[in-house]
């Protein structure tokens, strides 16, 4: 009897912990969200006001925050340092491309920032500065839909997964 | 003939860099003895890849080939002129927007890269430019010791004496001040150093890379890149309190009264004209009221007689008096 009941507690447990692990992937994304958002800004003050050159705008933008994408902008910086690959296009797109089937990043996301740097540093600063307008508007409207997401689906996994584990223990008794 | 010595090629890594891949393989495939004395680089969409070496014109084939006339050269497509726009500006035009609204670009190194198409005008003045399509890559060549025969004509104990360098274009005058910046500013035997102060309108004479001067223009050396003269030497004389200003290309009555002002506040300057000759000069009405000043305790007349910066010509003001007995280099 003790056996059943402790593993009956062990099921539930473990259910309730890959519930919360399902919604994480919803909170996360919203995180990576405002960390991007932050970061875009940076780097726009970086570019229109600074006139800091794109690989050092790029790491002081990164160094400032966190999430998936900061990697990413980092990686970028140091391609470009390097001169190892000659256009940002080729250079841009293949670092983004890590996050392609990364579960705290969205395809919406994931496709605004692929097209974003095709136009980055290619520009003068009034036209820099709207497309930068242009990806974070783009940007605000998937992170309010990503929040409607969590919203409906990140207490959903949590309470699931917590009837499940007592589901599962029902069954076993 | 004094030995001169030219700096190792510091610029020539930056220009490779500046070009892509395709591009960089034919100039380095380039014959050694075309490629030392490469002087520039012209890059025009839809025409032929071109060089000038040694004063000579030469076109390019696709495998490296330096060819004489234009049969078979390498032809310049749009995807190069729109790579060469991302590596001169390191991927980076808005930091650079400026430069280009001005036609150039300065690489690291000190290297400038001049830049034509097609511009956008916005009230009666070039605001931008839509399409680059041409560059001509100035492969610049520091030249130690081109002041030397010059300095102990423009000195008189430790006073620097106010100096105009006179010479067609290309004939070596930014070389010289450029030289004379630093013998002024690190001191020599018998002339202790001094502080100098150089305004940089388009880069030419320190070659700043991000405000940081690429070439060699001396220890006690304050540089303002990209600096209108007028405006730079005021900016100069109240804050950086030199001995001696420098600056390149004078020709605005703007320029003229920052002179005047540099002056009276006992700072000796040192500057450039485009001009063949003192009769030349006696022509330009701008130029020619500033002589008549007699600001000027020294004019050189630089020439090619004995080869590029031949001192032809040393005249204490505007007169006919020339204290060379022959061209000197």
């Amino acid at each position: 009897m003790l056996i059943k009941i402790f593993s009956s507690l062990v099921i539930i447990l473990c259910c309730a912990f890959l519930g919360i692990h399902m919604s994480y992937k919803y909170n996360r994304r919203l995180y990576n969200f405002r960390m991007l958002n932050s970061m875009l800004i940076r780097l726009e003050a970086e570019i229109v006001q600074y006139s800091t050159l794109l690989s050092q705008a790029l790491r002081s933008s990164a160094n400032q925050y966190d999430g998936e994408w900061k990697p990413i902008f980092l990686n970028i910086a140091d391609a470009l340092e390097s001169g190892e690959e000659h256009s940002l296009e080729a250079i841009w797109q293949k670092h983004i491309r890590i996050l392609y089937n990364n579960p705290y990043i969205g395809q919406s996301e994931y496709e605004t920032m692929y097209r974003f740097g095709v136009q980055l540093g290619s520009s003068d600063k009034k036209t820099q500065g709207r497309f930068f307008e242009l990806a974070r508007a783009q940007l605000k409207a998937e992170e309010a839909n990503a929040e409607e997401l969590r919203l409906k689906y990140s207490k959903m996994y949590r309470s699931l997964g917590i009837l499940l584990g007592f589901g599962i223990a029902i069954i076993l008794f | 003939m004094i030995q001169k010595k030219e700096t190792p090629d510091h610029t020539y890594g930056a220009v490779i860099n500046a070009l892509p891949d395709n591009l960089r393989k034919i100039i380095l495939s380039i014959p050694l003895v075309i490629a030392i004395g490469l002087e520039e680089i012209r890059i025009r969409q839809g025409r032929p890849l071109m060089i000038y070496s040694n004063g000579m014109g030469y076109f390019l084939s696709s495998d490296g080939k330096v060819i004489s006339k234009p049969t078979n050269p390498y032809i310049v497509t749009q995807e190069d002129t729109r790579k060469v726009l991302e590596l001169i500006s390191n991927h980076s035009v808005y930091a650079f927007e400026e430069e280009i609204r001005n036609g150039f670009i300065t690489l690291q190194g000190g290297c400038r890269v001049g830049l034509a198409g097609k511009t956008v005008i916005d009230n009666g003045k070039v605001s931008r430019f839509q399409h680059i399509i041409s560059y001509n890559i100035r492969i610049s060549r520091e030249v130690i010791g081109a002041a030397d025969k010059a300095l102990p004509f423009i000195t008189q104990g430790d006073q620097v004496l106010n100096t105009l360098v006179l010479s067609p274009p290309q004939m070596g005058k930014t070389t010289l001040i450029r030289d004379l910046a630093r013998k002024l500013s690190n001191g020599c035997p018998g002339f202790s150093g001094l502080k100098v102060g150089i305004v940089d309108e388009r880069s030419e004479i320190a070659g700043c890379f991000q405000g940081v001067p690429q070439n060699d223009v001396g220890i006690r050396t304050d540089v303002l890149d990209g600096c209108p003269k007028a405006e730079g030497i005021i900016m100069l004389i109240r804050s950086m309190s030199p001995r001696v200003i420098i600056t390149d290309e004078i020709g605005k009555v703007d320029d003229v009264l920052a002179v005047e002002d540099a002056l009276n506040a006992g700072i000796a300057i040192i500057t450039t004209a485009h001009s063949h000759s003192l009769e030349d000069v006696r022509r330009r009405p701008i130029l020619k009221a500033l002589m008549e000043k007699n600001i000027f305790q020294r004019i050189l007349i630089l020439g090619n007689t004995l080869g590029t910066g031949t001192l032809e010509g040393v005249f204490p003001g505007l007169t006919n008096k020339n204290m060379l007995d022959r061209p000197i280099r």
